[in-house]
C-alpha cells in the first residue's frame, strides 16, 4: 500500500474544489498546492470550510466539483493509496471511552498497515506515561486525549500529516514540544497541513498559509509575505518638534506628534533614510507587524 | 484483510460483555424451559394446560407446547427470545451509523481502508454473534436434556432442534442485514436503531395479522417474519427450503444495499 511518489508531486493539490450541501456552499472553487517538506497553515473562522476541505482530502466527503490529490493520487479514485501516506488528527476526537490508550494506538497502527516506529519517541516527547496507556480513555483529560490523538497520527511516520487544531487543549509546554516535532518533521522532508485558530502558532511554525472565508480562499502566501502586506511599523523619536511633511510613496502616517511619528512602511524602508537624515532624529524603532493584525482583515469581509 | 480482522476484533472486544450476557441469558433460558417442562410433566399439568389453551393458539402452535418435548422446543420460538435476538441484531447492524455519530469513523477511514471493510466487519460480527447465541441455546438445550429430562419422556430430536435454530438464526441475520442497510444511509446510530426497531415491530405485527386473517396474507408475505415458522417444525414438518431461501435472500440483499450505499455516501 505504501506507494509514495517522488517529491516532484505536490503533497496536496486542490483544483477548483467545491462542496455543496443543497443550497449551502461549504467550499467554493478552492485551488492550492502544498509541496513536500512544507508546513502549511490553513486558517479561517469556524464554518469557513477548513474541516470540509480536510474531510474531502481523506475521502470522508465527496466533492461536488473539482478534484483533490495527495502526492498525485486522486483522493476519490485512488483514495486508499492517498490515505496510506497520511497521518490525521481530527479536530473532534472520536475515541471510544471504554478503550484504553494502548488499544487505540494499536488499532490505529494495525489499520495503517505500518509499524508504529515513532510511538515510543512520541510518548516521551509528549510526556504521556506508559501507565496512562493502560487506562480507559474516559479517565483521560482533554490534553491527554489530544496527545494520544497526535501520537496515533504520527506514530507510523507518515509522509503527510494533517492536523485539525493540533494544540487545542495542550498546555504551553506541550505546545512547544509539538512545535519542535513539527520542525523536525519538516527537517525530514515530511509535509504538515494544519488548521489552527492560534495565529501566533501559525506564525511560528508555518512556511505558508491560506485563509479560507465562506468556502473561498482569500489569501494564499508565505507567512513573511502575509506579514509584509500590512507593512512595518516605524516609530521615529525627535529631539525637538518637527514640521509635518509629505511622505514618499508606500509610507503613511499612523500617528503624528511634533516629537514622535508612527509610520506604516510598505516594502523597503530604505527610502525613509534620506528623509530622516535631514531631521533631528533621536531614535528609530522598526516593528514587524504581527500576522494576527494582517489576517484579521482577511477573516472578515 | 488484516484491517478487516483488526476491525472485527475491535468490535467484538468492545461488545464482549454484551455478547457474553446474551449467550448466558439464552443458555439459561433453555435450561429454565426444561426445568419448567419437567415440573409440569411430573405434575401431569400438560393436559390441564391443553384445556385452557384458546382454539386459535391451538391452531397456530399445532398444540406444540403441550408436551415436554413441545415446551422445550418452545424456547426457540418464545417471543422474548426472538425480540432479544432481534434487539442484539439491531445494535450490531446500526454500528456503522453509530461510528459516524461518534466521529470514530473519521479516525478509522483516515487509514487506508476500503469502505466495504466497515460494512463487512459488521456482517462478520452479526454472523458471529448469531452463531454464538444459537450455539448457546443448543448447548443449553442439550445440556439441560442430558441432566434434567425425566426418564421415559419423549425428548426433542436433534434434527428438529437444529431446524428451529437455523430458522431462528436466519431471521436474526436477515433483520440484522436490514438494519445494516438502514444504518448505511443514516447519520445517527440512534436513528438507525430506532428505525430498525420500529420497522421490526411493524413487520412482526404484519406477520401475526397475516397468520390469523387470511385477507392480510398477501401483505404479510413482505414481512421477513412470515418466513419464520417454528411451530410447523415443532409440529413435525421439515424446515421449508423456501423460507430458508427467502431469509438468505433478505440477508444478502441487506448486505449488498449496505455496501453500495455506504460506499457512495458522505461520512458525516
Amino acid at each position: 500500500m505504501n506507494a509514495w511518489r517522488p517529491v516532484s508531486q505536490p503533497a496536496i493539490s486542490l483544483r477548483h474544489l467545491s462542496k455543496n450541501y443543497g443550497a449551502l456552499v461549504a467550499v467554493r472553487d478552492v485551488s492550492l498546492e502544498v509541496m513536500p517538506g512544507e508546513v502549511f497553515g490553513f486558517l479561517g473562522l469556524n464554518g469557513a470550510g477548513k474541516t470540509t476541505t480536510i474531510r474531502i482530502l481523506l475521502d470522508l466527503l465527496r466533492p461536488s466539483g473539482g478534484s483533490a490529490a495527495l502526492f498525485g493520487f486522486d483522493c476519490q479514485r485512488e483514495s486508499r493509496k492517498a490515505r496510506a501516506l497520511v497521518g490525521y488528527l481530527p479536530g473532534e476526537l472520536g475515541f471510544y471511552s471504554d478503550m484504553t490508550g494502548q488499544e487505540m494506538l494499536d488499532l490505529m497502527a494495525r489499520l495503517s498497515g505500518t509499524a508504529p516506529s515513532h510511538r515510543e519517541q512520541l510518548l516521551d516527547r509528549l510526556e504521556l506515561a506508559r501507565d496512562d496507556l493502560r487506562r480507559r480513555l474516559r479517565e483521560y483529560s482533554t490534553g491527554m486525549k489530544r496527545k494520544l490523538g497526535l501520537i496515533q497520527a504520527l506514530q507510523c511516520d507518515p509522509q503527510l500529516v494533517i492536523l485539525d487544531e493540533p494544540t487545542e487543549g495542550l498546555d504551553p509546554l506541550m505546545q512547544r514540544a509539538l512545535h519542535e516535532i513539527l520542525f523536525e518533521l519538516r527537517g525530514r522532508g515530511r509535509t504538515v497541513f494544519m488548521s489552527s485558530h492560534v495565529l501566533s502558532e501559525v506564525e511560528r511554525v508555518c512556511d505558508r498559509i491560506a485563509v479560507i472565508r465562506k468556502g473561498e480562499i482569500v489569501l494564499l502566501s508565505s507567512v513573511d509575505e502575509a506579514r509584509r502586506l500590512s507593512g512595518r511599523i516605524v516609530r521615529v523619536y525627535f529631539s525637538r518638534g518637527v514640521e509635518a511633511m509629505t511622505l514618499p510613496a508606500g509610507m503613511s502616517f499612523i500617528e503624528r506628534k511634533p516629537d514622535e511619528w508612527m509610520l506604516r512602511v510598505a516594502g523597503e524602508a530604505g527610502a525613509l533614510i534620506p528623509l530622516l537624515a535631514a531631521l533631528p532624529v533621536r531614535d528609530v524603532e522598526i516593528t514587524e507587524p504581527a500576522l494576527e493584525d494582517v489576517l484579521r482583515s482577511f477573516y472578515r469581509e | 484483510m488484516s484491517e478487516l480482522i483488526a476491525l472485527v476484533g475491535h468490535s467484538l472486544r468492545r461488545r464482549r460483555g454484551l455478547f457474553a450476557v446474551m449467550c448466558l441469558i439464552l443458555f439459561l433460558f433453555q435450561i429454565v424451559m426444561i426445568v419448567a417442562a419437567r415440573a409440569i410433566q411430573n405434575s401431569g399439568g400438560f393436559s390441564t394446560l391443553g384445556a385452557l389453551l384458546p382454539s386459535f393458539m391451538e391452531e397456530w402452535t399445532n398444540m406444540a407446547a403441550l408436551s415436554f418435548r413441545g415446551m422445550v422446543l418452545f424456547g426457540y420460538t418464545h417471543p422474548v427470545v426472538l425480540l432479544f435476538f432481534i434487539a442484539i441484531a439491531i445494535v450490531i447492524g446500526s454500528e456503522p451509523a453509530m461510528e459516524i455519530d461518534s466521529k470514530f469513523i473519521d479516525l478509522v477511514m483516515s487509514r487506508p481502508l476500503a469502505r466495504s471493510v466497515v460494512i463487512n466487519r459488521s456482517i462478520i460480527v452479526l454472523v458471529t454473534a448469531t452463531i454464538a447465541g444459537i450455539a448457546s441455546m443448543i448447548a443449553g438445550t442439550m445440556g439441560g436434556l442430558a441432566l434434567l429430562a425425566p426418564p421415559s419422556v419423549r425428548t426433542p430430536e436433534a434434527r428438529v432442534i437444529l431446524s428451529l435454530a437455523l430458522n431462528l438464526g436466519l431471521i436474526v441475520l436477515a433483520w440484522g442485514a436490514v438494519t445494516l442497510a438502514i444504518a448505511s444511509f443514516a447519520n445517527r446510530g440512534g436513528s438507525a436503531a430506532a428505525i430498525g426497531g420500529l420497522l421490526a415491530f411493524v413487520m412482526i405485527v404484519v406477520d401475526y395479522v397475516g397468520r390469523f386473517w387470511e385477507a392480510a396474507l398477501p401483505i404479510s408475505r413482505f414481512s421477513p417474519f412470515h418466513y419464520f415458522n417454528p411451530f410447523q417444525i415443532i409440529g413435525g414438518q421439515p424446515l421449508r427450503i423456501a423460507d430458508v431461501l427467502v431469509l438468505i435472500a433478505v440477508f444478502v440483499a441487506g448486505c449488498i444495499v449496505a455496501n453500495i450505499a455506504y460506499a457512495r455516501r458522505d461520512l458525516v
